[in-house]
């Protein structure tokens, strides 16, 4: 499937705090991408079963579904889409869980610097490309 | 009177012997003939009432500290029957074991619980066989030793026993809700750190006056601050709760050094102090990235915060299979007594001092840690004219 910008990343934030959602949006937007946001658990899930996404950030400590549950279920869809974890949680426990097991792509500890999430966001895009031209 | 000297002299030389011995007075026991000559004196001062019986129950001796355990004069009590003499003695079955020792031959100690004018009063009671040549038990020597001043004290050592077992039992409580709160303030801590640090960066990147932009990195810069000392109480919490689980990646220090700085360079201009670099070789160690960022971080920000003006050097290399890097800046110095005191937990050599310098004196104690961890050392050296920090890290095989 082709996106509308076929030049246009599409992401998908999912996260419980809105100023969270808004800071990421302003930092991915900022670098020209369309960002895509969800409340909650169950939204996340609509939405990743309704539309593409070239990555999701996703945060791990949600209200209704836990976020490792959320990766499950988009790696069972998409076992292609990169997903970065967005979490306040480090322990490195966590880390190994959500990097080994569950397969994450990558890790993001709030807080954090813009361009950390960038340098992520930006290695995790540009490796899907090549994945998908190859 | 007569009679009963002669019976002390008689047997001062076993009573002394097996009676202070019996209480551990050892050094009374080595010198009998200098007894023997203050044995009356001795006999009747000694804190411990004595007293001396026959086959009969016929008190042959007796002191006076055995005669305040009854109400009647010496005079009256020799030569009559012990019982008759103190009734109470009857109550405590005392004729039974006299009887027992009698027909055994053998020494009965007891200890008895009485009230004494409302006081409780312990006592420890030998009753000794003197025996004749034959070995037939002739006299019993009795020995009542006051030991309220003993049991006082061992009520007193369990009842602290128990009260320390209680406190334990509540430090120990204390100690997991510490961990737990520890654990989520740290998580709590990050949410809105987040949001702050997030947005003052953005707010950066928008067009502000000269003055704003001033304000804008000094909020930036003390959020960032903020957020390293979070770390450091949550790695606190990960040494204590022994969950130090460090991941085994390959880091590149230069690269570490480079974050540290970039991070770290604001404040160090705003006081005006140049950071220099020198590592030529790239130094690559196994561990976890995060954790040894929050190291260089911690010694970083303290060489910056202790330096008032001069610069701030970082030199790296391979030595010996190992990176060797060091931190040293131009600061106030560590006086030398209390060098190996700062790697202590809590410990801020200015807290003995003015409290000029903000810290929660846990980042040199976290950093630590994490270099051990790495089976790494940290040490620190310091003259007037500054500190160095040496951190010494096991080079990657791999």
């Amino acid at each position: 499937m082709m996106n509308i910008d076929n030049t246009r990343k599409r992401v998908l934030v999912v996260d419980d705090e809105p100023d969270n959602l808004e800071l990421i949006r302003f930092v991915l937007e900022g670098i020209g991408f369309e960002v895509m946001v969800a409340n909650n658990g169950l939204e996340a899930l609509a939405k990743i079963n309704t539309e593409k996404f070239d990555l999701v950030l996703l945060d791990i400590m949600m209200p209704d579904i836990s976020g490792w549950d959320i990766l499950k279920k988009i790696k069972e869809r998409d076992a292609v889409i990169p997903v970065i974890i967005l979490t306040a949680k480090a322990r490195n426990i966590d880390k190994l869980l959500g990097m080994r097991v569950l397969k994450a792509d990558d890790y993001v500890t709030k807080p954090f610097l813009k361009k950390e999430l960038i340098d992520k966001v930006r290695r995790l895009t540009d490796s899907s490309i090549c994945v998908e031209n190859v | 009177m007569q009679q009963e000297e002669s019976c002390i002299s008689k047997m001062s030389k076993e009573f002394f012997s097996v009676a202070v011995g019996n209480f551990g007075s050892v050094a009374l026991c080595e010198n009998v003939e200098y007894i023997e000559h203050f044995s009356d004196k001795i006999f009747n001062n000694i804190n411990m009432a004595i007293c001396v019986v026959d086959a009969n129950l016929k008190i042959l001796a007796i002191n006076n500290e055995f005669l305040k355990r009854g109400s009647v004069k010496k005079e009256k009590v020799i030569n009559s029957n012990l019982l008759n003499a103190f009734p109470s003695l009857r109550e405590t079955n005392a004729e039974l074991e006299y009887e027992r020792i009698f027909k055994t031959g053998e020494m009965f100690i007891s200890e008895e619980k009485t009230q004494h004018y409302g006081d409780t009063i312990y006592t420890s009671t030998s009753k000794i066989p003197i025996k004749d040549k034959n070995g037939r038990v002739e006299m019993i020597l009795t020995v009542i030793k006051d030991i309220s001043g003993l049991r006082k004290l061992e009520e007193e050592i369990k009842f602290l026993h128990d009260e320390s077992m209680l406190n334990r039992s509540t430090l120990q409580d204390l100690y997991s809700v510490k961990d737990n709160f520890l654990s989520n303030i740290s998580h709590e801590l990050r949410t809105p750190l987040t949001s702050i640090i997030g947005y003052t960066e953005l707010m950066l990147d928008e067009e502000l006056t000269e003055k704003q932009r001033h304000m804008t990195e000094v909020v930036f810069n003390n959020s960032k601050r903020l957020s390293r000392l979070v770390e450091n109480l949550f790695d606190s919490h990960l040494i204590e709760s022994m969950n130090l689980k460090l991941s085994d990646e390959a880091v590149v220090i230069n690269e570490i050094i480079a974050i540290v700085v970039e991070d770290l360079k604001n404040i160090a201009t705003l006081k005006n102090l140049p950071i220099k670099i020198n590592i030529t070789d790239k130094l690559v160690v196994n561990g976890d990235i995060e954790r040894l960022t929050h190291v260089f971080s911690n010694i970083l920000d303290n060489a910056i915060k202790f330096t008032i003006s001069g610069e701030i050097n970082i030199e790296g290399r391979i030595e010996d299979q190992r990176v060797h890097i060091q931190i040293s800046d131009t600061g106030i110095g560590i006086p030398q007594d209390t060098l190996e005191n700062i790697f202590g937990r809590f410990y801020d050599v200015s807290s003995s001092q003015v409290r000029k310098y903000e810290g929660t004196g846990l980042g040199l104690w976290t950093s630590k840690n994490i270099i051990e961890a790495h089976g790494g050392t940290i040490w620190a050296e310091s003259k007037n004219s500054g500190s160095t920090f040496h951190i010494s890290l096991p080079k990657s095989v791999k």
